[in-house]
């Protein structure tokens, strides 16, 4: 119990850290190694509240596919705009700014929420303990009973997107754009 | 308690995050690591949340969640290798007109 609570704490750390540094930094490659890094964190915090399955195919899809994909898109696109430069100084003052009220106005509603009160039946202060069983079985049954159609759709909408995005990055030699 | 705060706040950081990121930064893949970060954020409340929900209606979003990211990063990525073959670049600040 100690012990989760001590790597939720360091999780939560380094996502704060990289996440920093990922708007500070100018190299795209580097941006890619930051992303991972969250990725990363994100899949052990999914862990940690009893979503394995979830994290699993998070690592699974993010990490084998999408971030497989950036590093594609930066390989592929021109080597001098990987050094990328900054906006106007008064304008990048302004969108951190932008961003930072927004993180605070949803801090601000988050501690104005009574959780404790909206959850009373669930028993709040084991939520940390690791639980024994597993919900992978329940969650494979619901997902082909009650979600069968949602799971079908789906299927489909991304054999539609794959052959998409085949179809636009096709070579155009012989037609005119 | 305090660490259903402490995750939600780890959201709100990265939804922010990802908000500076898509305004701020102008190159493409910026943006789609931004777009990507919120999406994030979105999908950590729902596992949050979800351990309250013996029914796992949370994490069943979540895997839909995750494969339309897949979606949009394929088809972004597509658009992004046309865009740099046609501007030879990029950039946002580049590109002015469309459709030529």
């Amino acid at each position: 119990m100690e012990i989760s609570i001590y790597i939720t704490y360091l999780v939560v750390f380094l996502i704060f850290v990289s996440g920093i540094s990922l708007c500070l930094v100018k190299n795209l490659m580097h941006a890619a190694l930051l992303f991972l890094c969250i990725l990363l964190c994100l899949a052990m915090l999914y862990i940690i509240n009893n979503a394995e399955f979830a994290a699993i195919s998070h690592i699974l899809i993010y990490i084998g596919g999408v971030l497989i994909i950036i590093l594609f898109g930066i390989m592929l696109s021109r080597m001098d705009d990987i050094l990328l430069k900054d906006k106007h100084i008064l304008l990048n003052i302004t969108l951190l700014s932008t961003s930072i009220i927004i993180f605070v106005l949803i801090s601000i509603t988050l501690f104005k929420i009574r959780f404790d009160e909206m959850f009373l039946h669930f028993q709040l202060s084991s939520v940390s303990a690791p639980t024994t069983n597993s919900n992978v079985k329940s969650l494979a049954f619901v997902m082909l009973t009650e979600y069968i159609v949602p799971f079908e759709v789906s299927g489909i909408l991304l054999l539609f997107a794959l052959i998409g995005a085949a179809f636009i990055s096709q070579n155009y030699r012989h037609k005119i754009l | 308690m305090s660490q259903l705060i402490l995750f939600l706040l780890t959201s709100a950081f990265l939804f922010s995050i990802g908000v500076y990121l898509v305004l701020a930064k102008n190159n493409f893949i910026f943006i789609l690591i931004g777009i990507e970060l919120m999406l994030n954020a979105a999908n950590l409340n729902l596992i949050v949340f979800s351990k309250f929900n013996p029914q796992l209606q949370g994490q069943i979003f979540v895997l839909f969640n995750l494969l339309i990211a897949a979606c949009e990063t394929a088809l972004v990525l597509a658009i992004i290798i046309n865009v740099n073959k046609y501007y030879q670049s990029i950039s946002t600040e580049k590109i002015t007109s469309l459709k030529g």
